[in-house]
């Protein structure tokens, strides 16, 4: 007993100056706290927000000197603070040498042609949310009179197609 | 568990609740000893990084990682919902910050399960653990225009948890 006394007179030196916090908090701490680290990463990508309709060159007159044209356009919006770069594609499923379209009939006839794009690269993506903006990318096609003027003939429902499937970069 | 004691008697000197009692008064005199064990949880295993990893910003489906750590509760104390500071950059929500731009944030919001209700049992080697889930999310709209992390870069936030009580 005595000795615990002695130990409550030190004790109360030690914890004067705590006790009257710790009488005040009536015992009661607070939970033991940990640190959370949370992190992420943002890919710098472009996408495709509205596919392009068909590229459709119409119906070809073989005989005619001039190269036959069409266009069809593309829209993609990209990561905020990436710039897109140029767009590329698979060459379609029928490439031999250039792109080809096949005849839906003669599956041995094919008609040459080729398609570049403008607005592609340089676009400045602010995001994919909806009222971030987007860039319309143009695909022009061409076929020159030397592919078009050996093409078998298509008749009735006869058509030449072809499939591209194209990527936007990054 | 001694210097707790004796903390309390001091504490009961101080408060004058025997006042005028000498503990060097002569005959006999009784001394009641009493002390309070906390009820308190505390985290036992921390957590490891909430890794939301690489968003794709075009997506348009909540972006979650999960993450645990565990706690041990005072022996029949009962967890309550454990808290948060709200993190290092919380403004309406709590955000990550761009390590290269740091303008730039990334808004995400967690959530905890099991947290509560757990009756602790004591935390000696042999008393049960209890997981805690961090649940974290981030919506397309707080992630679809979120500036790009070039390489080497991230969004990264800290956020101090608390377990209750």
């Amino acid at each position: 007993m005595k000795a615990a006394l002695k130990q409550s007179r030190v004790s109360m030196l030690i914890c004067a100056a705590v006790s009257a916090g710790l009488l005040v908090s009536n015992g009661v701490q607070a939970g033991g706290t940990t640190p959370l680290t949370v992190n992420a990463k943002i890919s710098g990508t472009c996408k495709v927000t509205t596919a392009p309709g068909t590229l459709d060159f119409g119906t070809i007159d073989p005989s005619s000197g001039v190269n036959a044209t069409a266009s069809t356009t593309l829209v993609m919006k990209c990561s905020n603070g990436t710039t897109s770069t140029a767009a590329t594609d698979n060459n379609g499923a029928f490439f031999s040498v250039t792109k080809r379209m096949q005849h839906s009939v003669t599956t041995t006839s094919f008609l040459p042609y080729a398609i570049v794009y403008v607005n592609d690269a340089g676009f400045a993506g602010a995001g994919f949310a909806a009222a971030a903006p987007s860039q319309t990318i143009t695909i022009n096609g061409t076929i020159t009179p030397a592919q078009f003027a050996p093409a078998l003939i298509t008749t009735g429902a006869q058509l030449y197609a072809d499939t591209v499937t194209i990527t936007v970069n990054p | 568990m001694r210097g707790m004691k004796a903390c309390f008697l001091a504490a009961f000197f101080i408060l004058g609740l025997h006042a005028g009692m000498s503990v060097h008064a002569a005959g006999s005199n009784t001394v009641s000893m009493s002390a309070t064990v906390i009820g308190t949880c505390k985290v036992t295993t921390p957590p490891g990084i909430l890794d939301f990893g690489n968003i794709d910003p075009s997506g348009t489906s909540n972006v979650t990682a999960s993450i645990t750590f565990s706690i041990k509760c005072t022996k029949n104390t009962v967890s309550t919902a454990a808290t948060d500071d709200g993190g290092s950059n919380f403004l309406g929500s709590k955000r990550m910050k761009h390590s290269g731009t740091p303008t730039a944030f990334l808004p995400y919001s967690i959530s905890y399960s099991g947290d509560t209700g757990f009756t602790g049992q004591g935390f000696g080697p042999a008393a049960p653990a209890h997981n805690v889930t961090v649940n974290g999310s981030i919506l397309p709209a707080q992630y679809q225009n979120a500036l790009v992390t070039a390489a080497g870069e991230i969004y990264s936030d800290i956020v101090t948890i608390t377990v209750n009580p």
